[in-house]
């Protein structure tokens, strides 16, 4: 049972400068069946002590050099859970009491009697005892709690993985669908030798094809566990690509992409391919919005506040309705039909909160909407600061 | 005069792959994007038949063909269903909703799993209006 396998606590370091104590102690104990180490003084039994700590130490509280109450103190601060049981010549009871304050757990005096000290070893064993079982009933109960946490985690992950993956087939018989459409259109453009149905086809089946590529890419970039990797990183820069990226898609759609420039740097760190994936996600739905406009606008810029940065891309379009408000951070919406995988804002929520951000939606429905990419502001490296020294003067 | 079919789905490559099947085969096809419009195009169009998806945003397929099964003016149009959800999925709810709105609303008159295979579905409509 578990008495067999509590440890025994017979590891014991006699510290004494009388070498005649030390041997008749040692002889004692060793024939009582405790493992004996010896030491001649306080410095080199806190030493010992230190080397390999016993279960139970008996010391000398009168000794040359430190003295027994400063290697108490001593193994009672590095090891509190150590016994050490005194030994205190007549009339020493101040010391005696003083050293029980410091935590020893009893003390005998000089000279030894065997029975004594037979007493004061039993009770530091209880004591030991009892500390390791309430230690162990702490840890167990300790890795219970966590492995309930974890099983309680497990299961919503679970069931937030089912919930996708039911949205998921969907999202993926709908393309399947559009690839068949497709394939039926070409097939029957042919046929009848129509070519605008051929067009069609052909058109539903690239359109399809896409839909796969960026179903893949974001599933991808969704279920990689990430750190970011952080490096100072001017955000206006980052803004600049993804103009640089987007623009081709804006004058396709016939949408006026603006960058609001800024003249100084503003430095924050971050991982930059994840945050211009993010923005570049944020961009190209807003150019879908801007495109339905008359007269279609999308405007990029950084805003700069106390503790965060923000990148903030506005669109001219319809704005979102009520439910897509609603839906819109969840996977596997989108309101786009065919042209949404509905994980793009998923993929840059967790980019957000990969970096301790998040993403704020401002929506003006009928006016458009207002994406915010809102990154704290971490230590940067400090700029160097040139000073222009006054010339004038 | 061609049969009108009206096609109830918010995927436009869905709605434009039906439309063109049913045309190329001599039907009239009428689209809608979600449950709202379609019940709209029902009352404007009366059509002699309604492809029906189920997952829909806005209003959802669920509720149209309750719409409209509901209603003795319509319910004697054939429906086929056409949808990601299984069959017996679709089946399942509209017997919870049975019990929960106390009505009984008769199954759908033919059901096809996404995506739907040309043949399929151009033979379930001529079964269902010739």
């Amino acid at each position: 049972m578990s008495q067999d396998r509590q440890p025994s606590f017979d590891r014991l370091l006699l510290i004494d400068d009388e070498p005649g104590i030390r041997r008749m102690m040692s002889l004692d104990l060793t024939a009582d069946g405790y493992q004996v180490r010896t030491a001649e003084d306080g410095k080199s039994g806190l030493e010992a002590f230190r080397r390999e700590p016993p279960d139970i130490v008996l010391t000398d509280l009168k000794m040359p050099g430190m003295d027994g109450i400063e290697v108490l103190r001593s193994i009672k601060q590095e090891s509190p859970d150590t016994e050490v049981i005194v030994i205190t010549g007549h009339g020493d009871l101040e010391l005696a009491i003083q050293s029980l304050q410091l935590g020893a757990s009893d003390f005998i005096t000089k000279p030894v009697s065997e029975a004594a000290l037979s007493v004061a070893l039993q009770r530091a064993k209880e004591r030991l005892g009892l500390k390791t079982e309430l230690k162990a009933y702490t840890q167990n109960l300790e890795r219970r709690v966590a492995e309930a946490t974890a099983q309680v985690v497990a299961s919503e992950r679970l069931a937030a993985v089912g919930q996708s993956i039911s949205a998921l087939v969907h999202s993926i018989k709908n393309i399947l669908s559009g690839l068949k459409g497709g394939n039926y259109l070409v097939r029957q453009g042919l046929k009848t030798d129509k070519r605008h149905i051929i067009q069609q086809g052909l058109e539903m089946l690239e359109r399809n094809v896409n839909r796969v590529a960026s179903l893949c890419y974001d599933l991808l970039s969704f279920g990689k566990p990430r750190h970011p990797e952080l490096t100072p990183v001017d955000l206006r820069e980052i803004c600049a690509d993804a103009v640089e990226y987007m623009w081709p898609e804006a004058e396709a759609q016939d949408v006026d992409l603006d960058l609001v420039e800024r003249a100084q740097p503003l430095v924050c760190q971050v991982d930059r391919k994840a945050v211009l994936d993010a923005i570049l996600n944020l961009v190209s739905n807003a150019i879908d919005a801007a495109s339905t406009a008359e007269d279609g606008q999308v405007r990029l810029s950084v805003e700069e506040e106390q503790d965060h940065f923000a990148l903030v891309v506005t669109d001219n379009g319809p704005g979102l309705d009520e439910e897509a408000q609603r839906k819109v951070f969840q996977g596997f919406y989108s309101s786009k039909g065919a042209a949404g995988t509905g994980l793009g804002l998923m993929v840059c929520q967790k980019i957000a909160q990969e970096h301790g951000g998040r993403v704020d939606l401002d929506n003006r429905p009928g006016q458009g909407a207002t994406f915010r990419l809102v990154l704290p502001r971490r230590v940067a490296e400090p700029l160097e600061v040139v000073k222009v020294k006054e010339i004038w003067d | 005069m061609a049969k009108r079919v009206l096609v109830v789905d918010d995927e436009m490559d869905l709605r434009t792959f039906i439309s063109t099947l049913l045309e190329s085969n001599g039907y009239k096809a009428v689209v809608a994007e979600n449950g709202e419009q379609g019940m709209a195009k029902v009352r404007e169009k009366k059509p002699d038949m309604i492809t029906l998806d189920v997952m829909m945003p806005k209003e959802s397929g669920i509720k149209m063909y309750r719409d409209i099964k509901t209603n003795p003016e319509y319910r004697d149009i054939p429906v086929l269903i056409i949808s990601g959800l299984a069959r017996k999925t679709f089946l399942h709810s509209q017997k919870v909703l049975d019990k929960f709105k106390n009505q009984e609303v008769p199954e759908p008159n033919g059901y096809i799993e996404k995506p739907p295979e040309p043949e399929e579905l151009i033979a379930e409509v001529q079964r269902l209006i010739g």
